[in-house]
């Protein structure tokens, strides 16, 4: 799988897409409640953690640069090792599953109840494992396209609606105290999957990946801060009680040629899903791929994930109960630390107390 | 028979035999010094006038040394005949294959060998200005059927040693001759290596047009990877950025690989008009693409699930039209968009004659009667007609744009804006998956390449910067190596 090499850009733009399309779907129901302006403080803060969590991935990447993280454990743990890769694949499923019923939830409480939302999730998953299937350059191309359009379509909505900006809606900051904002940081980690994209994907990266890191993690905190910004300056405490505060920015936009622009917004934002389920899919490609001997493509791995994406979104947005659990902030924060930070330093552990000199033999197993 | 017999009669005969019942067989017999000699050629494919002058009157007339056959045709062959293409051939089926390319072969008795003499004399069309790709400012001559006709066209545009003209052949019946042709060092020997390899698995038994060749040198898609052009200079300029060109007999358009997307955007006149109108006239083209593919599935998707969008004013007079009508939007839209379809098959395939009649019958008739009579809005009308306008401004595109047209409108009618932003995101991974022969199809937009793209992509620059370096297309962004 690691014959096909992306661009450390083309990698970091498609990661910066699929946060801001997650970002976007951040709301008061499912993201916590408060002031716009700590939420800011919350999204730096949890970027500079993110440096922090992100170090086992690093080290291990070092040591082991033509290895993913399932390979890597299936190498250096044996059987037990296969573990790692399927709970990798799960943790996949379950961060696509919770956006994509996100989504549904968006459509069926903002747009309209009697939409078919399940068709339309259908349809993005759909476009998501066709972009799986057609491999990794494939979506990564693509995800820089929509990353143009993401920022045209969002530069459009901010710009007009920067008209509408009020210093008198902004709050003072930690009113509260600091617990919101905590939160947040918890919040946001929770709802990142860049980790563990980058555990499994980032063999298949080439360039300055350093680099790439540090300036998705400032370019995001510059795209959210900007959006909560213009959310809090704009509609004051009435965010505090729409389900889905962006989107109710994007839909106050009036231009002379258009009547409205959300319309336009939700499919951009459709787009930057369908690339993060995209990543996801391909990416259970992979953890998939890492079970077997020889480690060629798993397309079957794709089809596993978006088929059990899609159960996870229809059940997360039709069971009431299985939202309860499937969306709570502190299971996709538990995971989401499982596999940003403790799994990757079990291995890196695992790996060097082992003691093998990595690159060589790593060299040996490629070319095999 | 596999080689040419010494004898003069077997050769008669198996020759006689092979074209039995052919009455374009001609065989000439003649006697030189005594020893028999025959000359074979199909009627209707040489000159008769130059076997006369340039083979038979001297052939007659010298005095031939005595000696045995091999003796007199070497004698013949030194001091007696002077055609400038002829040469010894002792496989049968190579002279049979030259006798059916336009050949003259000889035959003497006693010699194990033929001589065939080119003397092709077929009817030919002169080169005339292509009607597929008109331009305002480029040359007149567009290629023809022969395809040696052809490479002298793109010879006498590019006077280099580097420019190769490699010989293949496909079809199992039919030997159709091709030439591969390249400039050696701005071409990629793993691309050239690639077309001979693909050219040779081609299992077609007979190719009466170059497109019947596309099918084997790319893996398929939306959008092609072979690029196909009737015009010498557009092949030559291509030649130079690294592109091999495949020239195949009997068909004036020449097939080019790699083939990337903006290329389908690309003109002759973008060249050769000023910078600034080059790139306008460019995102023109990109404009009426994006219109011609959008507009129909957009206009169904404001209509019915997002009205909000339009101005209130657009929106009832919309509304207004429609109301008029007895089918809902989308079946109103998807009729005429049939409608138009058949008309242009119908003006594309009806005699020459007819044409102005169906495109007055097409045009008024239906198009006029049916707003007046109430069957479609006009706004619906208006929409098809500008679809099917812009598209004619990006011809090369006009096959899959019809497919991507009604693709968005039933996208748009299920899952208004968002079904077309969906079909746009699958096609821009199909876009963005392609290749051909290892460059990506979208390179260097994505991949992407500011350099590149704002050279030739998304601006024209001027021939400057055109000239200062090579744009190789192997060295696009995101190009590899075939096969790995």
């Amino acid at each position: 799988m690691a014959g096909r090499k992306i661009s450390a850009r083309q990698f970091f733009i498609s990661m910066f897409v699929s946060r801001v399309a997650a970002a976007i779907a951040l709301n008061g129901r499912y993201a916590g409640e408060g002031n716009p302006l700590e939420t800011i403080v919350s999204y730096v803060l949890s970027m500079g953690l993110g440096f922090l969590i992100a170090l086992p991935i690093w080290g291990l990447h070092h040591r082991r640069p033509q290895w993913d993280l399932g390979r890597a454990a299936v190498e250096d743990m044996g059987f037990i090792g296969k573990l790692v890769p399927l709970l990798y694949f799960l943790y996949f499923v379950l961060m696509n599953g919770t956006s994509l019923a996100l989504f549904q939830l968006f459509l069926m409480d903002t747009v309209n109840p009697a939409f078919p939302a399940a068709l339309v999730a259908a349809a993005l998953t759909g476009a998501a494992l066709y972009g799986a299937l057609r491999g990794i350059e494939a979506v990564a191309r693509c995800a820089t396209c929509v990353f143009v359009l993401l920022l045209l379509g969002c530069g459009l909505v901010f710009g007009i609606v920067a008209w509408r900006f009020s210093p008198e809606n902004l709050e003072p900051l930690f009113y509260d105290g600091f617990s919101r904002t905590y939160e947040g940081v918890f919040l946001f980690i929770a709802r990142t999957s860049v980790f563990a994209d980058m555990a499994i994907l980032l063999p298949m990266v080439k360039g300055r990946k350093g680099l790439g890191f540090a300036l998705w993690a400032g370019g995001t905190a510059l795209f959210v801060g900007a959006a909560l910004l213009l959310v809090a300056g704009c509609l004051g405490r009435y965010a505090g009680t729409q389900g889905f505060p962006v989107y109710v920015l994007s839909s106050i936009t009036q231009v002379r040629s258009m009547q409205r622009l959300d319309a336009v917004f939700t499919g951009v934002w459709m787009m930057g899903l369908a690339v993060k389920l995209a990543f996801g899919l391909y990416a259970c490609r992979v953890c998939l791929s890492s079970l077997k001997r020889d480690p060629g493509p798993c397309r079957g791995g794709a089809w596993a994930g978006a088929l059990l994406t899609e159960g996870t979104a229809l059940c997360a947005a039709f069971l009431p109960w299985a939202r309860e659990y499937l969306m709570d902030t502190r299971l996709l924060f538990l995971c989401t630390a499982a596999a940003g930070f403790v799994l990757p330093l079990l291995v890196l552990l695992i790996d060097l107390l082992r003691g093998k000199k990595p690159r060589g033999e790593e060299e040996n197993h490629a070319k095999t | 028979m596999e080689k040419v017999s010494a004898s003069l009669e077997e050769n008669k005969k198996y020759l006689q035999g092979e074209f039995q019942n052919s009455m374009d067989f001609m065989m000439r017999e003649l006697e030189l010094s005594g020893t028999g000699a025959a000359l074979f050629a199909l009627d209707g494919l040489v000159s008769k006038q130059t076997i006369t002058l340039s083979i038979l009157n001297p052939l007659m007339g010298a005095p031939i040394l005595a000696g045995d056959g091999e003796a007199k045709m070497k004698f013949v062959e030194k001091s007696v005949l002077g055609s400038v293409e002829q040469k010894r051939e002792d496989r049968m089926e190579q002279i049979l294959l030259l006798l059916m390319s336009g050949f003259a072969v000889l035959f003497i008795d006693g010699c194990p060998e033929g001589m065939v003499f080119g003397v092709q004399g077929f009817e030919s069309r002169g080169p005339e200005e292509p009607q597929n790709e008109v331009m305002q400012r480029g040359a007149k001559d567009g290629f023809t059927e022969s395809y040696q006709n052809n490479m002298a066209m793109i010879r006498r545009r590019m006077k280099t040693t580097a420019l190769k003209f490699e010989k293949a052949q496909v079809g199992g019946q039919s030997h159709t001759p091709l030439a591969i042709c390249y400039l050696e060092g701005i071409a990629s020997p793993q691309v050239v290596e690639k077309v001979k390899e693909r050219l040779e698995n081609c299992t077609l038994q007979t190719a009466l047009g170059a497109g019947y060749l596309v099918g084997f040198l790319e893996r398929g898609g939306l959008f092609t990877g072979v690029g196909m052009s009737e015009r010498p200079d557009v092949v030559c300029g291509k030649i130079e950025e690294g592109r091999v060109a495949i020239l195949m007999e009997g068909t004036p358009s020449v097939l080019l690989v790699p083939f990337l997307f903006v290329e389908n955007f690309q003109t002759l006149d973008d060249y050769l008009t000023r910078p600034f109108y080059g790139t306008f006239i460019r995102w023109l083209k990109f404009l009426a693409f994006f219109l011609s593919a959008f507009l129909p599935g957009l206009y169904i998707a404001i209509t019915t699930h997002h009205p909000e969008l339009l101005p209130e004013s657009l929106l009832l007079k919309i509304a207004q039209a429609e109301a008029q009508t007895p089918f809902p939007v989308m079946a109103e839209t998807l009729l005429l968009y049939f409608l138009y379809e058949v008309l242009r098959e119908a003006g594309l395939r009806a005699p020459r004659s007819l044409s102005a009649t169906v495109s007055i019958v097409g045009g008024l008739v239906v198009g006029d009667t049916a707003v007046s009579a109430g069957l479609v809005s006009a706004p619906s009308l208006l929409v098809v007609a500008l679809t099917a306008i812009a598209g004619y401004a990006v011809p090369r595109l006009y096959e899959p744009l019809a497919l991507l047209r009604l693709m968005f409108l039933l996208a748009g009618d299920f899952m208004g804006v968002w079904g077309v932003m969906l079909g746009l995101l699958l096609l821009l991974l199909h876009l963005c998956g392609s290749e051909s022969f290892g460059v990506p199809l979208l390179s260097p937009a994505a991949p992407y390449s500011g350099d590149l793209a704002f050279r030739d992509v998304f601006a024209r620059a001027g021939w400057e910067k055109l000239s200062r370096r090579d744009a190789k297309v192997q060295d696009m962004p995101g190009s590899r190596e075939i096969g790995e």
